[in-house]
C-alpha cells in the first residue's frame, strides 16, 4: 500500500515511515503543508496521513482543498489537537479518521489499514463469513455450522465489526468508539469483558477472534 | 394592573415620591395664592366702599341730606356693583336698593340677609357709618371673591391631578425602560456564565448610569476574554508541546519493548488528557455539540457496557431508568459522566457492594445518580470530593487518577446541572441534578414516549452465564 505522510515532526515521521516500510508499505514523506497538498493530489496513494499543525499550510485547509477538488483518498488526521470539537472540525473538513498524539504504532497501523480497505459504499456485503461462521446483517443473526448463536445487540455489533475488517487488527480504542460510542478511555476493561463473553457464546468458533497482544483483536479464518 | 416588580423598581419609587412631592407643592401654592387673592380682593372691595362712603359723606356735608338722597336714588339705577341705603335715625326716611334689618355701624358680612330688587347675590359686605340725621350703608357684592376662589381651586386641582398622573406615567415608562435594560444586561450575563463567552452587553443609549455600566462590563469581559484566550493558547501549546515528546518517548519505549514504561507513559497521558478535558469543559467551549439525548437510553448503554465487567469484579450493579428523560446535551460527555460514576464504584467500593444507577424525573427537575452501600467517605472528604486530585485515604492505594469526579462535576456544570455527594450510612450517593425550567437545558418527556423502552430495575445478565 502507498502512504503519504504529511508531518513536520522529524522524529515521528522517521519512526512511522520506518515502521511502515518494515512491513512492506511504500511511504512518501513531506514536512510542509504546501508540498503536502501538491503531492496529495496524485491519485496513486491509498491513504493520506496529515498533521493538523503544519508550516505554510494548515492540515485542515489541505483536507478541505483536497475534498473540494474531488480527491477521495482516505485521510487520517494525526494531531495533538484532541478536543472533541477539534475532532468534529477534522471530520467536517473531510477527514475519515482522527488519531491523537501520542499513540501506539499498532493503533496507527490498525487505523490506516482499516481506512485503506474501506469497502466502496456501493457493494455492502449483507452476509459476512469467516471459518464456518455466518453473520447475516439483514436478519441480524449469526449461525455457526447451521446452528444459531444467540448474541446480544452489542455483541453482534462487535462481531460484525471484526468480520467486516477480517484480517485487520482492530484496537481497543477503535472498538470503544465504534461499538460503544465511547470517545474517551475508560479505566475498566470493557472491551476485554465483552470479547470474552462473545467468545464463550461462539463456542467452538471462538478461535476466529484472536487477541493481538498489546494492540487489539482480529478476526481470522481458522484452518 | 402594574406588575409588582414595577413597585420594587427604583425608578417607580422615585416617580411616586416625585408625584407626591409635586401634589403637595401644588396644594401649598394653591392655598397661598387663594389666600393672597382673597385678601387682596377683599382689601380692594373695602377700599371702594370706604372711598365711596367718604365721597358721599362729603356731599352730605357740603350740599345737605337731600342732595345725598338724590344721588342715592340716581345711583340705584346705574351702579351695579355697589348697593346703597340711607336710613334716618327716626327710621321714617329710608332710601336705597336693599333692605337691612339692623344697620349696625362698621363692617358686617352678610349672607343673603338683605334683599334687593335686583337678582340676589349671595354674599355682601356692608359698611355702615353714622352721618348727621341717619345712617348710611354701602354694600358690595363680594361673591366675586368666591368665584375667583372657585376658579383657582379648580385650576389647581386639575393641574395637581395632571401633574401627578404625568409623573406616575413617566415613572412607569422610565421603570419599564430601566427594567428592560437591566433584563438585557442580566440575560447577557447569564448567557456568558453559561458559556457563551463571546456575547457582550447591549449598547444602552439613554445617557444614565446603565450605559456606563454596560460599557464598563464589556471592557471587563473583553479583558477576561483576552486572559481566557491566552489561557486557551497556553493549554493548547502545552498539549502540543507535551504530547509530541510523549509520542517520541512512547515510540522509543515501543521499539525497546518496555511494556511497564509504556503503561506509565499512558497513565501520564491519561492524566494530561483528563486535565485538558476538564479545562476545556470549564471554558464552556463545547455547547455547540449539544443535541437532544435520552438520559435513560444513555444510562442503559453505559450499564450494558459496564454490567458484566462490574459484576466480574464482584459488585452487584443495576440500572433504574424506566422512562425516557430528554435533555439537551453532549452525548459523548454525558456517556463519560455516567461511565465515571460507574468506574468510581469499581475503584472505591469493596467487593460485594450493591450499586444502582438511576435516571429520574420529578417536579423539581431530573437527575442521574449512583448510590452504593459501600464504605462511604468521611464528612471531611465529602466536601472536596469533586475537586481535582482528591482521593480518599482508603482509595489512595487503588487505581484511578483522582480526576474522575472532577470531570463529572465539570461535565455537569457545562450542562447547567449541579453535583452533590451524600453519605448514605452505609454507602455514598453521587447525584447530578438538573433543576426544572432552566433557561438553557430544557428537558421534558418525549412526545413519542415509548413505554416499551423503559425497563424497571433491569437486572443485567450475570457474567459468563450464557
Amino acid at each position: 500500500m502507498k502512504i503519504l505522510l504529511i508531518e513536520d515532526d522529524q522524529a515521528i515521521v522517521d519512526y512511522l515511515a520506518q515502521g511502515l516500510r518494515q512491513i512492506g508499505h511504500a511511504v512518501d514523506v513531506v514536512v510542509t503543508g504546501r508540498d503536502g497538498l501538491f503531492l496529495a493530489t496524485a491519485p496513486d496513494y491509498d491513504v493520506l496521513v496529515i498533521d493538523r499543525m503544519l508550516p505554510e499550510l494548515d492540515g485542515l485547509a489541505i483536507v478541505q482543498t483536497l475534498r473540494s477538488a474531488k480527491v477521495q483518498t482516505p485521510i487520517l488526521f494525526l494531531t495533538a489537537l484532541g478536543r472533541v470539537d477539534q475532532r468534529v472540525e477534522g471530520f467536517t473538513a473531510g477527514g475519515d479518521d482522527y488519531l491523537v498524539k501520542p499513540f501506539a504504532f499498532s493503533e496507527f497501523l490498525a487505523r490506516i489499514t482499516a481506512l485503506a480497505r474501506r469497502p466502496p459504499l456501493a457493494s455492502v456485503e449483507t452476509q459476512l463469513m469467516c471459518g464456518g461462521l455466518v453473520l447475516d446483517r439483514l436478519k441480524r443473526n449469526v449461525t455457526f455450522k447451521s446452528t444459531e448463536v444467540e448474541l446480544q445487540p452489542r455483541e453482534f455489533m462487535l462481531l460484525e465489526l471484526l468480520l467486516l475488517h477480517k484480517g485487520e487488527v482492530l484496537t481497543r480504542t477503535m472498538l470503544l468508539e465504534k461499538v460503544w460510542d465511547f470517545h474517551f478511555d475508560p479505566q475498566t476493561n470493557i472491551v476485554e469483558t465483552h470479547i470474552s463473553r462473545l467468545r464463550t457464546k461462539l463456542g467452538s468458533a471462538k478461535e476466529i477472534i484472536q487477541t493481538v497482544r498489546g494492540s487489539g483483536y482480529v478476526a481470522r479464518e481458522i484452518f | 394592573m402594574w406588575p409588582a416588580k414595577y413597585f420594587r423598581s427604583r425608578a417607580t419609587r422615585l416617580a411616586a415620591f416625585y408625584a407626591i412631592f409635586l401634589v403637595i407643592s401644588l396644594v401649598l401654592l394653591g392655598a397661598l395664592t387663594i389666600f393672597l387673592v382673597d385678601t387682596e380682593m377683599g382689601m380692594q372691595f373695602d377700599q371702594r366702599i370706604t372711598s365711596e362712603m367718604l365721597h358721599l359723606s362729603n356731599i352730605q356735608k357740603t350740599k345737605g341730606t337731600e342732595a345725598l338722597l338724590n344721588i342715592l336714588r340716581s345711583q340705584e339705577a346705574t351702579e351695579k356693583t355697589l348697593l346703597y341705603r340711607y336710613e334716618s335715625d327716626a327710621h321714617d326716611n329710608i332710601v336705597g336698593n336693599f333692605e337691612l334689618a339692623i344697620p349696625r355701624l362698621g363692617w358686617v358680612d352678610l349672607n343673603s340677609e338683605l334683599t334687593t330688587e335686583q337678582e340676589q347675590p349671595d354674599r355682601f359686605r356692608v359698611f355702615t357709618t353714622a352721618i348727621s340725621g341717619g345712617r348710611l350703608s354701602i354694600a358690595s357684592d363680594i361673591d366675586e371673591i368666591e368665584n375667583v376662589r372657585d376658579i383657582l381651586v379648580g385650576a389647581f386641582s386639575v393641574a395637581g391631578l395632571a401633574a401627578a398622573l404625568l409623573a406616575l406615567l413617566g415613572g412607569l415608562w422610565l421603570s419599564r425602560t430601566e427594567q428592560k435594560n437591566i433584563n438585557q444586561l442580566a440575560d447577557t450575563a447569564e448567557a456568558i456564565t453559561a458559556g457563551a463567552l463571546n456575547q457582550r452587553m447591549p449598547a444602552i443609549e439613554n445617557g444614565d448610569g446603565l450605559d456606563r455600566l454596560s460599557v464598563t462590563l464589556n471592557t471587563m469581559l473583553d479583558r477576561n476574554a483576552e486572559l481566557l484566550n491566552a489561557q486557551i493558547r497556553v493549554t493548547s501549546d502545552i498539549a502540543h508541546d507535551i504530547r509530541t515528546p510523549l509520542t517520541r518517548l512512547r515510540q522509543n519505549l515501543e521499539l525497546n519493548g518496555n511494556l511497564e514504561a509504556i503503561k506509565e507513559t499512558d497513565r501520564l497521558l491519561d492524566i494530561l488528557n483528563s486535565l485538558l478535558r476538564i479545562a476545556e469543559l470549564e471554558e464552556g467551549a463545547r455547547l455547540s455539540n449539544f443535541e437532544r439525548v435520552d438520559l435513560s437510553a444513555l444510562a442503559k448503554q453505559v450499564a450494558e457496557a459496564y454490567g458484566s465487567a462490574v459484576e466480574e469484579m464482584g459488585r452487584d450493579f443495576k440500572v433504574n431508568a424506566t422512562r425516557p428523560v430528554w435533555c439537551d446535551g453532549d452525548k459523548t460527555l454525558l456517556l463519560q459522566l455516567m461511565s465515571n460514576l460507574v468506574e468510581n464504584i469499581i475503584a472505591h467500593t469493596p467487593t460485594g457492594t450493591h450499586a444502582v444507577l438511576t435516571v429520574a424525573e420529578s417536579d423539581l427537575g431530573f437527575s442521574i445518580s449512583v448510590a452504593d452501600d459501600g464504605l462511604g467517605v468521611s464528612e471531611v472528604e465529602i466536601a472536596k470530593i469533586f475537586k481535582r486530585f482528591t482521593r480518599s485515604d482508603t482509595s489512595r492505594r487503588t487505581r484511578g487518577n483522582g480526576l474522575g469526579l472532577a470531570l463529572v462535576a465539570a461535565i455537569a456544570h457545562l450542562h447547567g446541572a449541579s453535583v452533590t455527594a451524600t453519605n448514605l450510612n452505609p454507602g455514598l450517593k453521587i447525584a447530578v441534578h438538573w433543576p426544572k425550567k432552566k433557561a438553557r437545558t430544557k428537558c421534558r418527556p418525549s412526545p413519542t414516549s415509548d413505554v416499551a423502552r423503559g425497563l424497571a430495575l433491569t437486572n443485567l445478565p450475570q457474567a459468563g452465564n450464557a
